[in-house]
Formats: C-alpha cells, sequence, structure tokens
C-alpha cells in the first residue's frame, strides 16, 4: 500500500515486474519516442484481457508515426510531455492518470493498460477492456414464447448495457462496487433513484460492504452472503437471466445487483408473490396470464401434497374416500409389499436421482436417462408389483408439478417440503400433514427480505396496496397503474388512471 | 417498547379474527341452544355488541399512555409489585386457555382422525409445532393470523354450503321464546366464545396507523358475530333443537352426516377437521406467545424465547391434566372461564380506572 509511480522508468518497471513476477500472461511493450531527446515509454498489459488490437492500432502505432515530437524546454517537460501524450500520442476514448499502485494494479488486471513513461511520475490507464465473450443468447433457464429473447452473459459491462437500453431515464444508477479480496468482482448496483425505497437500498449496500471473504465466483454466492436468513430452505432474492425482468423490477422500485462472471443478475427485495411470478405473465393477455398464476398456485400444492396424502389416505384415513376409490386403491397395492410410506419415499427419491443425472448430462445420454428412468422404473417396477400404479402417477404428477414453478429455487425448497411431509404423514397422517403445513406456514410468515415481509402480498406489506391483483391473478395493464406496495416505492403511480385509446 | 415491530391495521382485524375464532366455532351452537333455544342468535349478537366497548376501552389505556406498551402501562399505572400479581393472573389465563384449546383439540383429532394414535403425541405434537412461530414477535404472530384470516372465512362458507341441502329454516321459529334470565345467562356463556380478543393488548402499541384500531377491530368482531350467527342459524336448521342440545359438537355432526351424491370425496369430516387444525393453530399461536411474553416480563428478560420452549411441558401437562373429555369441559374450562372473566375484563378496567386518575392527578 502507498507505492506511488516514480520519475525513473527503469524503478518502475522493476517494480511492476516484481509485483507480476511469474505472471507470464503479462505483456511489456517499450518504445522509444521523440526526435532528438528520445523519451523512453512502456506499455503494460495482460495477454488475453487487453484488446492488443485497440493499444497497437490506437496508442503504439499513433506514438510511432508522430515520433518526431521536439522536446527543448526541460523544465516544464512534464506537462508537456503529457499533453502531447494525451492529446496526440494516444487515441482511445478512455485515459485517466494514476500515480497509486494499488489502483494500477487493479486496473491491469481488469484488462486496462498502463503506460509509464521516463521522468514521469503518473501512469497513464487506457481503458482496452477485450476480452472473449460469449455472445448475447436466448436465456436458457426462462424462455418465453412471446417476449425479448436476449439474456444476459457473462460480462458486466454487456449485461448493465442490457439493461440500459430498457431503462432510458437520468434516474437509473448503475453503483460500482467490488467485492472479494483476492478475486475483486465488479458487483453493480442498479436501482431507480426516485422510485427505490432509500431504507431497502442503504440495506443492501451495508450488507454489500459488510462481506469480507476472498473470492465471488458467481452471483449465488453473493445472494447467500447478503440474504436475511442463510439457513432457509427458501431463497429470499429473486435470480434471473432476462433483462427485461431485471428492468420490470427497477421499475418496481427494487434494487438489482448484477455480479461480473455470472448470466444471473439478483432482485431484491423477493417475496414469495414476486417468485411465482413469470415475465412472460405480462407479455400475455391479462386472461391467460391470470389463469397460469392460478395453475401455479395449484402446482406449489401438487409438488407438497400428493405423495403426502397418498401416504396419509392409504396409512390411516381410507374412510375418506368414497368405496370405489377404496377398493381401486387397495386393488392396486395388493402386490406391494411395502408401507405406504417407504413406497412414497423410495418412489420420489429415485425420481430425484434421475432428475439429477438427466440435468448434468445432456445430449442423447441424457435421453437415455429418461427413457431408463421412465421405462424401466415406471413401467416395470408396476409390473413387477412393487409399486402402485397410482404411486407412479403421483410421482410423475408432483415432478411435473415442480417444473411448473417459475423459480428454480422456490421449486427446490418446495420438493424437499415434500419429504417432510411425506415423513410427517407416515407418523401422523392428515394430522400430520397439516402440522407440516403449520410449520411451512410459520416459516414463511417469519421469513424476511431486506425488511419486507416474505409472505408479501399474501399476508405481509401490499394487501391494501391492491398487490394482489398482480399477484394472485394479473389484472389488465390499465388497471396495475400503480406500483406494488410491498416494496415501498417513493412514487407509486406510473400511469395515468384511465389512459384512452 | 420495541421500535422495529410494525402492524397494519389490516393485520390487527386478521389477529382479533383468528385469535377469538378456533375451538369455539364448533360448540357454538350447542353451548345456545342449551340455555337460549332457537334463539341463540340473539346472544351472539348481544355478545358481539358487547364486545365494542371492551374495545373501545382496551384502545383507550393506551390511548392514555401512547408510544407504550401493556407492561410499561401497567407498571405506571399500578406500580411494581401489584402489576406482578396482575401479570400473574393474566399468565395463569392464557395457559389455561392454551391448555383447554390443546387438550380439545388432541380430543377431537382422536376420534374424528387419529384413533389408534396416544392422544398424549397428538397434543405434544401441536405445542411444539406452534412454538416455532411464538418465539417471534407479535407482527409476525399477526401475519400468520391474517394469513389464516380467509382460511376461517372458508372453513365457516364451506360448513354453511355443506349445511345448505339438508336445511329446514322452519326449526328457527318460533322466535323472541326467552326470559331475561335466560338471555343473560346465554350471553355470558357465549361471552367466552369471543375470548381471545384481549390478546390485541400485545398488537395495539405497535399498529401504525392508530385511528383505524377501532375501525378495525369493530369490522373484526362484526366479522366473528356473522360466521357465528351463521353457524348457529345453519345448524339449528339443520338439525332440530332437540338434537342440537344433545349434540356437543353439532357442526361436526353436520359434515359427518354429509353425503352429496356423485362427489368425489364422501366423508368430508376429515378434510374439515384437518383444515381446522389451522384454524386451531391461530388461536393458539398468539396465546402462546402472550404466555411467553409475560413470563419474559415477570423475569425480566430480553427475550422470550427460551420461555417459551420452557413452556412445552408445562403447557403439556395442564391439558394431560383432566382424566376425560368430560372432565375437560367441565372442570378445566371453569377454571378457564372465571380466569377470563378477571383477565379480559376486569383487570383492563382496573388499569384503565387507576391510569385516568392518575393522569388526572398529575394534571
Amino acid at each position: 500500500m502507498g507505492f506511488k509511480v516514480s520519475s525513473d522508468l527503469e524503478k518502475n518497471l522493476e517494480y511492476v515486474k516484481e509485483q507480476l513476477k511469474d505472471c507470464d500472461d503479462v505483456i511489456y511493450r517499450n518504445l522509444e519516442i521523440g526526435d532528438e531527446n528520445k523519451v523512453k515509454v512502456s506499455f503494460v498489459m495482460i495477454d488475453g484481457l487487453a484488446s492488443k488490437l485497440e493499444i497497437s492500432d490506437f496508442a503504439i502505432e499513433t506514438m510511432i508515426e508522430s515520433s518526431e515530437v521536439n522536446i527543448e524546454n526541460l523544465n516544464n517537460f512534464k506537462e508537456e510531455f503529457l499533453k502531447y501524450i494525451l492529446d496526440e500520442g494516444i487515441s482511445n476514448s478512455e485515459v485517466k492518470l494514476v500515480d497509486d499502485y494499488d489502483k494500477i494494479f487493479n486496473q491491469i488486471l481488469s484488462g486496462e493498460t498502463l503506460l509509464l513513461m521516463d521522468g514521469i511520475d503518473t501512469g497513464i490507464i487506457i481503458g482496452t477492456r477485450g476480452w472473449a465473450l460469449r455472445a448475447i443468447n436466448e436465456p436458457e433457464t426462462e424462455t418465453v414464447i412471446r417476449g425479448p429473447r436476449d439474456g444476459f452473459t457473462e460480462t458486466l459491462r454487456t449485461n448493465t448495457t442490457l439493461i440500459r437500453r430498457r431503462i432510458k431515464d437520468t434516474k437509473f444508477k448503475v453503483k460500482m462496487v467490488r467485492v472479494g479480496r483476492r478475486s475483486q468482482t465488479d458487483v453493480a448496483i442498479m436501482y431507480i433513484e426516485d422510485i427505490v425505497d432509500p431504507k431497502i437500498l442503504e440495506e443492501v449496500k451495508k450488507r454489500l460492504n459488510n462481506i469480507d471473504i476472498d473470492a465471488v465466483l458467481d452471483s449465488s454466492i453473493l445472494e447467500y452472503l447478503v440474504e436475511d436468513n442463510y439457513m432457509s430452505i427458501f431463497p429470499q432474492i429473486e435470480n434471473t437471466e432476462r433483462p427485461d425482468s431485471v428492468a420490470a423490477a427497477l421499475y418496481e422500485g427494487r434494487v438489482a445487483l448484477i455480479v461480473d462472471n455470472s448470466p444471473f443478475a439478483l432482485i431484491m427485495p423477493a417475496t414469495i408473490g414476486t417468485l411465482m411470478q413469470s415475465s412472460e405473465d405480462y407479455y400475455t393477455r391479462w386472461t391467460e396470464a391470470s389463469f397460469i398464476r392460478l395453475m401455479r398456485i395449484l402446482a406449489v400444492f401438487l409438488v407438497i401434497l400428493p405423495s403426502a396424502l397418498y401416504v396419509a389416505i392409504t396409512a390411516y384415513h381410507p374412510g375418506l374416500l368414497p368405496n370405489r376409490l377404496i377398493y381401486y386403491l387397495a386393488a392396486s397395492r395388493i402386490n406391494v409389499p411395502f408401507p405406504a410410506v417407504v413406497e412414497a419415499m423410495g418412489m420420489e427419491l429415485i425420481m430425484e436421482i434421475i432428475r439429477e443425472a438427466g440435468t448434468r448430462i445432456s445430449g442423447p445420454i441424457g435421453s437415455t436417462i429418461g427413457i431408463v428412468g421412465g421405462l424401466i422404473i415406471g413401467q416395470a417396477a408396476v409390473e413387477a408389483g412393487i409399486v402402485s400404479n397410482l404411486m407412479i402417477i403421483i410421482v410423475a404428477l408432483t415432478t411435473i408439478a415442480s417444473f411448473a414453478i417459475p423459480s428454480y429455487e422456490l421449486a427446490a425448497a418446495l420438493r424437499l417440503c415434500k419429504y417432510a411431509f411425506i415423513v410427517l404423514a407416515g407418523i401422523l397422517g392428515l394430522y400430520g400433514i397439516m402440522l407440516g403445513v403449520i410449520l411451512l406456514g410459520s416459516h414463511i410468515v417469519i421469513l424476511n427480505s431486506f425488511g419486507v415481509p416474505f409472505a408479501s402480498p399474501y399476508a405481509g406489506l401490499g394487501v391494501e396496496e391492491g398487490d394482489l391483483k398482480d399477484t394472485l391473478v394479473k389484472a389488465p395493464v390499465q388497471r396495475l397503474w400503480m406500483r406494488p406496495g410491498f416494496s415501498n416505492p417513493q412514487n407509486r403511480i406510473r400511469m395515468k388512471r384511465g389512459n384512452k385509446k | 417498547m420495541n421500535k422495529d415491530t410494525k402492524i397494519s391495521h389490516l393485520h390487527l382485524r386478521g389477529l382479533i379474527v383468528s385469535s377469538v375464532i378456533g375451538v369455539g366455532i364448533l360448540s357454538v351452537p350447542n353451548t345456545l341452544a342449551d340455555t337460549m333455544g332457537s334463539d341463540g342468535w340473539i346472544s351472539i349478537i348481544i355478545a358481539g355488541m358487547l364486545m365494542i366497548p371492551l374495545l373501545l376501552m382496551y384502545n383507550q389505556i393506551f390511548k392514555l399512555y401512547p408510544g407504550m406498551d401493556i407492561f410499561e402501562i401497567g407498571k405506571a399505572t399500578l406500580g411494581s409489585f401489584f402489576f406482578t400479581i396482575v401479570m400473574i393472573i393474566g399468565f395463569s389465563y392464557l395457559i389455561v386457555s392454551l391448555a383447554v384449546v390443546i387438550r380439545t383439540l388432541g380430543e377431537l383429532i382422536k376420534i374424528f382422525l387419529l384413533q389408534t394414535t396416544p392422544l398424549e403425541f397428538i397434543v405434544i405434537t401441536f405445542i411444539i409445532a406452534s412454538s416455532y412461530i411464538a418465539t417471534y414477535e407479535i407482527d409476525v404472530i399477526a401475519r400468520a393470523g391474517y394469513f389464516v384470516y380467509p382460511i376461517i372465512i372458508a372453513f365457516a362458507f364451506i360448513i354453511v354450503l355443506i349445511a345448505i341441502p339438508g336445511a329446514n329454516f322452519e326449526n328457527i321459529l318460533p322466535v323472541f321464546r326467552f326470559s331475561f334470565k335466560d338471555l343473560l345467562k346465554g350471553t355470558g356463556n357465549i361471552f367466552f366464545s369471543f375470548a381471545g380478543m384481549e390478546l390485541i393488548f400485545f398488537a395495539i402499541p405497535y399498529v401504525e396507523d392508530k385511528q383505524n384500531i377501532v375501525k378495525s377491530g369493530v369490522l373484526g368482531i362484526m366479522t366473528i358475530t356473522i360466521i357465528y350467527t351463521v353457524i348457529f342459524i345453519m345448524s339449528l336448521a339443520h338439525f332440530s333443537l332437540n338434537q342440537l342440545e344433545h349434540q356437543v359438537y353439532p357442526v361436526l355432526m353436520l359434515i359427518r352426516q354429509l353425503d352429496l351424491p356423485g362427489f368425489f370425496l364422501e366423508n368430508l369430516d376429515g378434510l374439515i377437521m384437518a383444515l381446522w387444525v389451522i384454524v386451531v393453530f391461530s388461536t393458539v399461536a398468539p396465546l402462546y406467545f402472550g404466555a411467553g411474553k409475560v413470563l419474559s416480563k415477570l423475569f425480566k428478560t430480553k427475550s422470550h424465547k427460551y420461555f417459551i420452549w420452557a413452556l412445552i411441558p408445562v403447557i403439556y401437562f395442564i391439558a394431560m391434566l383432566p382424566e376425560n373429555f368430560i372432565q375437560l369441559l367441565y372442570d378445566l374450562r371453569h377454571v378457564h372461564d372465571i380466569l377470563a372473566v378477571i383477565s379480559i375484563v376486569l383487570l383492563p378496567l382496573l388499569i384503565l380506572i387507576v391510569g385516568s386518575i392518575r393522569k388526572k392527578v398529575e394534571r
């Protein structure tokens, strides 16, 4: 700390080389410019991170070509020479003078180029970031039938650009912070100044500041570090690959984080209501979107309950079903050698393994897993009489239903709950399931996300504000003239009421 | 007083409805049929109306000492020593209420859902499940109450729907055939079905929009009154008065008798009982929280979390004290009713009177 650029180029280079010892991806380019009094200059950059084309075309080439500069007046050498370098030597758009080595190394390692000059005790950082990028692709986890198809990439700047293109407003702010002692990962805090609740923004900034970790490799790590309750099964921060989702959240007065090297942006606060929304809801007719939203709520129950109910009913309360259904159930279970709990637990766990195997492997082997899983385990197990037909249908139903929930993390949490419910149903039947509902409900009510109750808008904030018309169903755009209230935006009106055609 | 805890007036309404409606909803028709006959609904409405001055009284206490919670007010008005006695009485009321509610739940679950499971196991699992939320603050409890609020309305609605096919509304007639003594007795009985109101003591100081407290509270009381009235009338219409007098839980009988032709589920009573578990939970959670909170104030600790855990065996023990259901219905309930009158009406009145006098003297 504290090392400054000295006016002796040799000393500077020695120091830089000492610090970047054994870093063989560093390029040093030495030049001499000037007509009679030659001045030595050196470029330092990282191979692959800095765009070589840019540095050779706009800095090195121009300097060599215009090397007939004549510097006689040594008294004023520093100002004159710097002026010359900045005015004629370098034609890049981003140039700044830095003399602190900590900052300099930081910049070099981010892909900028350092220019050191003999006799001048300051370095010039030239903006030359340019590395191999992944092109903007359609997001793989959140596809839509209608709606924009661009998704985030691993490069932070590309991602902020994608959002900036959707919010052409000076009030839209992108604050950059760095997280990670060694990784020095760039994190962009994004918000719209006159909509966001300052308390939530402060809280986000405070929590980011408190992080002390050596590396942040992905936004998920940051998510676990800043969320309210890391012991919870529920995600308390939303993540998305879609710039339009982020922009929509910003317009609702929420805060978004983009982490360098991660194609997933974080949105906070998140509530059970927002985790059940998909961006496509806003691009389809309100009637269909409302219907789909209700179906999703049904899907939540279909993930948790069917196998637990199967266990409870077969083991404890066969009387709940009409007689014909009981006979059917009894007949399908007649050869099954296991108690219902073992049967349900076993099948659900096998399904989980098939699913995991299918997620990690794609392509031809992946479809083999589907065939083996579906045909052998399903058909053959039933024919062998190890599991009942109904159990297979239930397992298929719960698995499919878990894919109908927009947030993958929420679906994963509910899948875990399913197992707890099966166990509870095995011990206490329907009463056990209700105890599970009580515990799960309590947990949802207890959780907070950046000061906003996680149960919003169903039981927390936003009931009075009418948030239900954009969570339980989706009202027509004309009716959503106010921003949702759960995120406590400063300015709630987003549309002139009664817009005429 | 904790400054971070905030409740909206809607949550207050949810809290009132969910903490009042619990075990009582199943026995209300029987309680009234015994004393008031077919005119029981009149008692419900009168008792509901009597709750409104009670609500105003509660609100007035907090108006006298703005920015203070009930424990600070109690200390300021009655002094440390007397308020400790008040707290002990309040605590015994809360703990006996918990025991009565949880034991009733256990007995009914055993009858309707789990005939072979030991009662002890049902009771202890319910206490443990409820203890989770009780360790948190009143805003969380109120949120849970608000969550259950629509479930309670749906529960009442389902019962009404079920009762309609077999209903004979002539059973309600003739009206106005009761003596003044009957009315007093009936209203007195039904009053205990409104117990739970006192839990808003913990909530009122944290309500953000104070001017809406009374409005929201009155709406909550009205909701309860309407639900009770409708359920009474439906059960009366479904059974005759004679039958109603002899069934402790006519609502459950009503559900059990249901036979909807061509319907997917035949015996809805199990499912309704399951739904009812949540309704009871929303009564138990604030009571449990209150008991823990009072205890933590008695021992002057900051957090009430450890008391909630310590209370698990205590509640279990008291709940299992009555040897059978009959004893529960008469003995423990009797103790509960006495403590309820003292804690819901008399002690708040005492605090209000002493507080008002003190304020006058200070001026």
